[in-house]
């Protein structure tokens, strides 16, 4: 399932050499914590968030409907 | 670049997130416009690209507009579906608003719909846009906007 976070980030930024995606297990879901070169950083926020929060939505489903998952951007 | 190559740049993007994710999933495009495309993803955990009320879905589908959209002069519209899901809710409009046209014949009088996304509203205008004996548009602003279908006078 990281994969899917990590082509999507990796697609979204101009250094996808960077990009770096730790799965975290946390009280019985998924924290994903991704990390870009600082100069992409904008790209995977997004105004308002909205990119963020697109990739979110995608862990949420990933996770299924019992699960939960969630996603870290780095600074 | 011409609309062909950008779908199959998209899809080929989708078939390297898909094997990255181990979804065991197909990929296809399914339609070509003038101005954008369908990528149809289908079998294996294909479900979980969908979410709750098609959530993930819409994330997925602005996602890759941005990824593809991104390298190139002017945006093309890029549409994505999963385990049938847009295709399924889009059949069930379509029943409902023929259904809807009926009682409105019947009883030769207007019907209002719920309040609908532009993409929903489009569905119901399109399967009625043909119909001999109704005519549909859309009233209300912003979140209120629905469709009326309404029968034609003689």
């Amino acid at each position: 399932m990281k994969g899917v976070i990590e082509t999507l980030v990796q697609g979204l930024v101009d250094s996808p050499e960077s990009v770096q995606i730790d799965e975290v297990s946390e009280d019985g879901g998924t924290v994903y914590e991704v990390s870009v070169a600082d100069g992409d950083l904008g790209k995977v926020i997004g105004k308002d968030g909205k990119i963020a929060n697109a990739l979110r939505q995608v862990a949420r489903g990933l996770a299924g409907p019992e699960g939960r998952a969630h996603v870290e951007i780095r600074s | 670049m011409s609309v062909d190559a950008r779908a199959a740049e998209a899809l080929n993007f989708i078939k390297k997130m898909i094997d990255a994710g181990d979804l065991g999933a197909t990929a296809r495009v399914s339609e070509v416009v003038e101005d954008g495309f369908e990528i149809e993803i289908d079998g294996g955990r294909s479900e979980l690209l969908v979410g709750r009320g098609g959530n993930a879905l819409d994330a997925l589908q602005f996602l890759v507009g941005i990824i593809v959209n991104r390298k190139h002069e002017g945006k093309v519209r890029i549409t994505i579906d999963a385990a049938g899901y847009r295709r399924k809710h889009k059949e069930a409009l379509e029943a409902m608003a023929l259904e809807i046209a009926g009682q409105v014949i019947e009883h030769d009088q207007e019907a209002e719909l719920d309040p609908q996304p532009p993409r929903d509203r489009r569905i119901i205008h399109n399967v009625l846009k043909e119909h001999p004996d109704v005519y549909t548009y859309s009233e209300g602003e912003g979140d209120r906007r629905h469709v009326v279908i309404s029968p034609k006078k003689d």
